[in-house]
């Protein structure tokens, strides 16, 4: 398509002599707009510094933007929206203990690498996909101890004051107060999806000790409640808690809520479809029920064991499901990613199937570790995939269908 | 529905209606056709051909009709433009003409049911229609008009759940589908014996309310436009709408099929990117294209792929291109591709 451009006449000339007032530039100001409250809401619980880890992406990417504009003949194909979604993108995926140099040197990589693809609408892959496998290369001795994610990162007691030098360590089973942080900067935390997956290979190991005995009998079904009890109410923080965005994670993935505020904006502008963020996260969260367990206890046990455990304690896997679905980017990505066009396939067939795949494969990766962002990574390897969908199950107009 | 965009009903009634006023009969006016053949040679004489840019005349539905029982005879009020007002303006100007004009229909042809199918949110001419039809056996039925629900093949779609081939007569399906203008000019006919010489054009310039005129069937658009004391230099002259019509010279003439016509300054030009793949003329095309894949086959020249041959299911409404962020100009090119398959230009 990048190169069939030159030889278009100007849509003026033929019908339609009207356009629809969205443009390229529209579309992905738009987008850029939906990650406002998720990055705001960021800023408020990481603290200042994600400001400056911001304002390093935006003008690391907006500087080479302009280099390329001005003094490259492919710079003409850049789109300053998509610099700025770019930037704004890495900033919400980027933890909040990166080095404000990764995030300039990083979002810069962004749009060289558009640059060298031939601008937004020209790549088979997304720029954030290898900008990360650069950024993972060579800067892996910088953000790897940050990288981890086992450090929550809230510093409400010194919001705006600059930046964090030491941290307190302490479970986020209540919104954390002046006495946890007395001396310390923050709050260090373990994931909650970490300790739900924990808690889930404690049960699974309770469950194959007992694999003799039913596990719906009432002994065994009291054991693993006493097990699950005690943690969820001091290990992991409230639901309202975990819906706000009070936990460790990605500067703007974090808060289910703010992503879901910018996902009601992209929906009324449009540009995301409601039913493919609904499909891929049944799908995430199907994988996820089928892979709550470890892969251990699911070849040992297999599905009549999974069946009976669900009939038996279902508001105790619910809860840490639920824990373990909030606590990944699966919302992120069934709204940020899935709105950045070429995502997904074109027809409305591969879509759904294309959807289903990646919602399982997500649900695999995110079960299996907890260092990457399960879900955006799926989509982002998927994405040149993409038209393979299409192309498999492309489905005629209904014109051409007998009855 | 399939695809479409809703913008909702006509937002505007013509603000200047000029010289809509129906001569009286002059001489005897003719009998009242008793068949179909006698049906057929009225409307030759009268002069009616193509009335509207969608679908094809009232003649050659009634020359494909031969023997068929006739399921529905069809009254297409929905604006064929998301702009145009014609639907609703034709019922309130011209129903001494129109409503005999269908009744002639409805004796000649006898179909199991008549239906008149309007917007259905466009309250006024629902009103309208409910006082005109009383005591005929009419069926109102009101349609969710996301352009291009006006399209025939569309609208037997949505209405009967057929699948009429783009261009066809709806006689195939047993349906026939009319427009307001030719049931006025076969009723006006038939009461005053004068041909189809005049339709109703409506107007739309710049910076001014729309307008309904009478054009000549024959004269200029200058002529035209200069009788209203519009001028048309340094102006683009588009005609039919802003989505699927086509443009014109001054000079050109009024048509039969001239069901508007369009004034605006020449616009600057958006420059066309390449696709971004958002997928939204996918979404939006009313007969389930790939609109952008056609462009790429019809600009490479594939014609001969199993893909290109969708083409000849594209009725042109132009909603591909004018959702398109990046301005691709599918339309033409998808009509141009179908137009080619049309024409035997496989190779």
């Amino acid at each position: 398509m990048s190169t069939t451009t030159p030889s278009l006449r100007p849509a003026a000339e033929a019908a339609p002599f009207l356009v629809w007032p969205v443009g390229r530039r529209e579309f992905y100001t738009a987008i850029a707009v939906s990650l406002v409250p998720t990055l705001t809401w960021g800023a408020f619980i990481f603290g200042f510094r994600v400001v400056g880890l911001m304002v390093a992406a935006l003008v690391g990417a907006a500087a080479t933007h302009l280099l390329l504009k001005r003094f490259t003949t492919r710079g003409r194909h850049l789109v300053l929206a998509h610099t700025l979604l770019s930037a704004a993108v890495l900033t919400a995926q980027s933890s909040p203990l990166w080095p404000a140099w990764v995030l300039l040197v990083g979002a810069s990589l962004m749009v060289l690498i558009t640059w060298a693809m031939g601008g937004p609408g020209a790549e088979r892959v997304h720029a954030s996909v290898l900008c990360a496998v650069v950024i993972t290369a060579f800067a892996s001795p910088y953000i790897a101890p940050s990288n981890s994610l086992q450090a929550a990162f809230l510093t409400r007691d010194r919001l705006f004051m600059g930046d964090i030098r030491s941290q307190s360590s302490a479970p986020l089973y209540a919104w954390p107060v002046s006495v946890n942080t007395s001396g310390f900067d923050a709050v260090a935390s373990t994931p909650p999806a970490v300790v739900a997956h924990h808690m889930l290979d404690r049960l699974t190991m309770i469950a194959l000790d007992t694999a003799d005995q039913d596990p719906v009998a009432g002994q065994v079904a009291e054991a693993i409640t006493r097990e699950i009890d005690m943690p969820l109410t001091t290990q992991l923080p409230p639901m309202h808690l975990m819906v706000l965005g009070v936990a460790p994670g990605q500067i703007g993935v974090v808060s289910a809520l703010g992503i879901a505020l910018g996902g009601l904006y992209l929906a009324y502008r449009n540009i995301l479809r409601p039913r493919s963020v609904l499909l891929f996260l049944a799908a995430f969260l199907l994988g996820s029920m089928a892979m709550i367990f470890n892969t251990t206890f699911a070849a040992q046990g297999g599905a009549p064991l999974i069946l009976r455990l669900w009939q038996t304690i279902p508001g105790e896997l619910g809860t840490l499901l639920a824990y373990s679905v909030l606590n990944s980017d699966a919302i992120f990505a069934a709204i940020v990613i899935l709105a950045l066009p070429g995502t997904e396939p074109l027809t409305s067939r591969g879509r759904r199937v294309f959807l289903v795949v990646a919602g399982l494969a997500a649900a695999f990766v995110h079960r299996q570790t907890w260092s990457i962002p399960a879900a955006t990574t799926v989509l982002l390897v998927m994405m040149p995939i993409a038209n393979l969908f299409d192309l498999a199950f492309r489905k005629p107009s209904w014109l051409a269908r007998r009855a | 529905m399939i695809g479409g965009l809703y913008f909702g009903p006509p937002a505007w009634l013509p603000a200047a209606i000029v010289d809509h006023t129906t001569p009286p009969a002059q001489g005897v006016p003719p009998t009242a056709p008793q068949t179909r053949e006698a049906l057929h040679g009225a409307v030759s004489t009268a002069n009616i051909g193509r009335t509207t840019m969608h679908g094809p005349s009232l003649g050659e539905q009634l020359e494909t009709l031969s023997g068929r029982s006739i399921r529905a005879l069809v009254v297409n009020l929905l604006p064929l433009q998301p702009e145009f007002v014609l639907g609703r303006a034709m019922i309130q100007l011209f129903a001494d003409d129109l409503l005999p004009g269908l009744q002639a229909l409805i004796d000649v042809i006898k179909p199991r049911q008549t239906l008149i199918v309007f917007d259905r949110y466009d309250w006024a001419l629902k009103r309208l229609l409910r006082r005109a039809r009383k005591g005929r056996p009419i069926k109102l039925r009101g349609l969710l008009n996301r352009y291009p629900q006006g399209d025939a093949t569309v609208l037997l779609r949505t209405l009967a759940g057929k699948r009429l081939p783009v261009g066809a007569p709806p006689t195939e399906t047993n349906h026939i589908v009319i427009d307001p203008v030719a049931l006025w000019a076969l009723g006006r006919y038939l009461r005053t014996g004068l041909t189809f010489d005049r339709r109703p054009v409506q107007l739309f310039l710049p910076d001014e309310a729309p307008r309904l005129i009478m054009g000549t069937i024959g004269e200029t658009l200058r002529t035209c436009c200069n009788r209203h004391a519009i001028g048309v230099d340094r102006r683009q002259v588009i005609i039919n709408g802003m989505l699927a019509g086509t443009r014109a010279e001054r000079d050109d003439v009024i048509q039969g099929h001239t069901e508007s016509i369009s004034l605006r300054d020449v616009p600057i030009a958006e420059v066309p990117a390449p696709c971004i793949s958002c997928g939204w003329c996918i979404d939006h095309c009313p007969t389930g294209l790939n609109p952008v894949e056609l462009l790429q086959l019809a600009q490479t020249g594939k014609t001969t792929s199993s893909a290109a041959g969708e083409a000849k299911h594209c009725i042109g409404c132009g909603l591909c291109s004018y959702v398109c962020p990046t301005r691709l100009p599918m339309t033409p090119n998808i009509v141009a591709l179908r137009n080619t398959l049309e024409a035997g230009g496989r190779t």
